[in-house]
């Protein structure tokens, strides 16, 4: 019975030959032209030997014999290769898998060798796992094969390290070649893909996006580009189909690029992008870039293109951020650029609408690897209101150090007045009560001298009369201190006294809710005048006017004007209140005249107000209308004369 | 003649009023005292004395109240004023407010008969 036998040989001629000597030996063949046909009909067919070419076009013989004896139902088989090439490349066939190696020479030796491979495969034979192949003795050397061997010895190698996966798949995309990195990429041995579609490889919509760019027209460049890779077991992949004309039809070869990692790290870079980018936009602050050269903007935040005019106007023109020069000032980059250091400036910008702006300005620089300033970030704060507020701040800080000043002085004021007052009252107050009983004592031993009275009794009598006078000269004294602590004439500048005095009453103003209103002349001069009398003069018709408006409750204000005279100054102060009774008007002055309640006034007030007015050779007059307030104009002289000298004071 | 001139002695002080009142007696006058403006008023509708001495500081009505209306009631009464208060432009004021004389306390009785004698002298 003969055997089943398989012979592969792309040569037709060898095919046919082999396949005659072994039918007419009685056994059943069959033929295949090529590996991948070879493959197909091992698909259903198991032969007990097995005839390959070493040299094929597709699959080379190399390779089909590896894939064979990796079929599990081809493991008995008898696998016998042909080389063409025995001469020239030295062949471990065992090292393939192969039982036995035919070296192919002239046909006329063919069928000698057949048979003797036949006998190598019968049971006996195969124990003889011989090494020799069968016929090399008759070949000769070619040295051209040689070159052209070694050459692809070369080309193998490069193929099998490269790193780009290497397919080639025939006419009907059958896998005929795939280098390591190609099998590592999409994870199957190389024995099993050969022969299978190499569309198969794929899955899903890259399958799709495969078939369908291997359906298109084939003139066109075939390529699926990094840009939109395709998916290969889980890796991003670009493909390159490149056709190869060979005589049984095009195949091709196409290089697959692992683009994974640099998709993911573009991915990961445009993620960066993405979040710097939500960052400068979520700035509410202009926010951009500029190149060093030049101060070109390269990148700016939406904020910086509404509010800054240079750009909104290149935003504008369409020509995004294009060689728009940054808007002014350049200072900060200037600075940037000579320090290689962030700076901040302050920047005031005129609006066209004549309003100021006020920029804080944030300037860092970006450098390159030579440390050299290649660009400049900007970044501006708007402190416009911060500037006022801190204005304000400050303007009323100064208010308040001018407002605590004046009070201080006119604390100090208040205070020597009011000890200069409380001695002259203990003072008057203690004289009062001493000379009333002095004179009792004295009237009364005045009295007695009149008396018939011994010597003795009237020279005791003289001497509690001396002793009287003794006590009496004391306490006037003591009184007059504080009738006559000096007149102390010097410049006085009638506005900042006035202001000082009504800031002593200002707290019982304000309880009142009297407003004092000042209209002063500009050109007032200072006057030659006692600080503190005058004082006194501003406190009594102050706190008169106060009093005089207690009762009304509506409209309560003390009015002063100045102005500038000949020889001195006017000074008119006019209240709101109830006005002066014609009947009294003429009394004011008079000491001891009051329209107080008893208690509340002494009757001096206007009377030492007069006398003051008089001492410094001034006028004072009242004018008033009952129901419409009063109004007292005073005159003072610039220069005080000779106090004796003082022309008659004005009365009305 | 002399016996018959009445003078109003005004003072708080009882004690100076009664002293006041020995010395005016024993030169020959007769002398009314009065505590407050009031009884002063009072007497001089009453009375009709020709010569008041007057003090200033009293409680109720002080002397320059009292001034201001005697000098209505009876323009001719001669006023000295006796005051323990000694102000600046005082004596300007007063006679401004109609009193004839003023002493300052303690008074020097010879002083004060100089000054009734003056008018009495004027009287006759």
């Amino acid at each position: 019975m003969g055997s089943k036998i398989l012979v592969v040989d792309n040569h037709p001629m060898v095919l046919k030959l082999i396949a005659n000597l072994l039918e007419k030996g009685g056994h059943e063949v069959r033929t295949a032209e090529d590996g991948l046909s070879a493959l197909d009909i091992l698909k259903s067919y198991e032969p007990d030997i097995i005839f390959v070419d070493l040299v094929m076009p597709n699959i080379s013989g190399e390779k089909l014999c590896r894939i064979i004896r990796n079929m599990p139902h081809l493991q008995g088989v008898f696998l016998v290769i042909l080389s063409a090439i025995a001469a020239e490349e030295e062949l471990d066939f065992a090292a393939l898998g192969a039982d036995a190696c035919i070296a192919k020479g002239s046909m006329s030796n063919l069928a000698r060798h057949v048979a003797r491979v036949l006998e190598l495969a019968s049971p006996a034979g195969r124990q003889e796992k011989s090494r020799e192949i069968i016929g090399l003795d008759e070949i000769a050397t070619r040295e051209i094969t040689r070159e052209l061997l070694s050459s692809r010895k070369h080309f193998e190698i490069i193929l099998r390290n490269m790193s780009e996966g290497i397919f080639e798949f025939a006419p009907n995309r059958k896998i005929i070649f795939a280098n390591p990195a190609a099998a590592t990429l999409v994870g199957i041995p190389e024995e099993m893909l050969l022969g299978a579609d190499f569309t198969e490889i794929f899955v899903d919509h890259s399958l799709e996006a495969v078939v369908a760019l291997l359906n298109g027209p084939a003139e066109s460049p075939r390529k699926i580009s990094e840009e939109a890779p395709v998916l290969l077991n889980g890796r991003q992949v670009s493909l390159q189909f490149l056709p190869v004309a060979s005589e049984g039809g095009a195949s091709t070869i196409v290089i697959i690029h692992d683009v994974t990692n640099r998709k993911q790290a573009e991915e990961k870079i445009g993620e960066q992008n993405r979040f710097l980018n939500k960052l400068i936009e979520s700035l509410p602050h202009p926010f951009f870039v500029v190149g060093a050269k030049g101060y070109q903007v390269v990148l700016a935040n939406s904020s910086a293109q509404r509010q800054l005019a240079v750009l909104a106007e290149c935003s504008n023109h369409g020509g995004q951020n294009e060689a728009c020069k940054a808007p002014p000032p350049y200072a900060p980059f200037d600075r940037v650029q000579q320090d290689k250091n962030s700076c901040l400036m302050e920047y005031v910008e005129q609006g066209k609408d004549g309003q100021e702006t006020t920029h804080e300005i944030h300037a860092h620089p970006i450098f390159d690897k030579k440390g050299k300033v290649t660009q400049i970030i900007e970044y501006r704060l708007d402190i416009t209101e911060r500037k006022k507020a801190e204005q304000a701040l400050h303007d009323s800080k100064d208010a308040l150090q001018k407002a605590l000043d004046n009070l201080q002085v006119a604390q100090q004021v208040a205070i020597r007045q009011e000890k200069l007052a409380s001695i002259g009252t203990l003072a008057s107050g203690v004289a009062h009560e001493i000379l009333n009983p002095l004179n009792i004592i004295g009237t009364l031993a005045q009295v007695m001298q009149l008396e018939k009275i011994p010597a003795s009794m009237r020279k005791n009598l003289d001497e509690m009369l001396i002793q009287i006078k003794r006590a009496t000269k004391i306490t006037n004294s003591l009184r007059s201190f504080s009738h006559h602590h000096g007149f102390e004439v010097r410049m006085v500048d009638v506005h900042a006294l006035f202001d000082k005095t009504a800031a002593l009453l200002e707290h019982d103003l304000n309880l009142d809710n009297v407003r004092v209103e000042r209209h002063y002349a500009d050109d007032l001069p200072r006057i030659e005048a006692d600080e503190d009398q005058l004082a006194q003069v501003f406190l009594n018709l102050v706190s008169n006017a106060r009093d005089a408006m207690s009762l009304d409750p509506d409209d309560k204000r003390i009015i002063v004007e100045t102005r500038s005279q000949d020889d001195g100054v006017e000074i008119r102060f006019s209240d709101t209140g109830g006005g002066i009774d014609p009947d009294a008007i003429g009394k004011i002055f008079d000491p001891f005249f009051t329209t107080k309640d008893p208690g509340r006034g002494t009757g001096l007030g206007l009377w030492i107000v007069y006398s003051i007015i008089e001492n410094h050779c001034g006028t004072i007059r009242v004018e008033s209308e009952k129901g419409k307030g009063a109004r007292f104009v005073i005159f003072l002289p610039t220069h005080l004369p000779g106090r004796r000298e003082c022309d008659p004071v004005d009365e009305k | 003649m002399k016996k018959k001139i009445k003078i109003l002695i005004v003072d708080d002080e009882y004690a100076f009023c009664r002293s006041l009142k020995i010395f005016l007696e024993k030169i020959g006058f007769v002398p009314l005292i009065a505590t407050n403006g009031e009884h002063a008023l009072d007497i001089v509708k009453d009375e009709k004395p020709a010569i008041m001495t007057l003090d200033i500081r009293m409680p109720g009505l002080n002397g320059y109240d009292i001034l201001q209306k005697v000098k209505r009631q009876d323009p001719d009464l001669f006023i000295i004023v006796i005051t323990a208060i000694d102000v600046p432009n005082m004596e300007e004021m007063l006679e401004h407010s109609g009193a004839h004389a003023l002493l300052h306390k303690p008074i020097d009785l010879q002083k004060l008969s100089d000054a009734i004698y003056g008018f009495v002298g004027h009287l006759l």
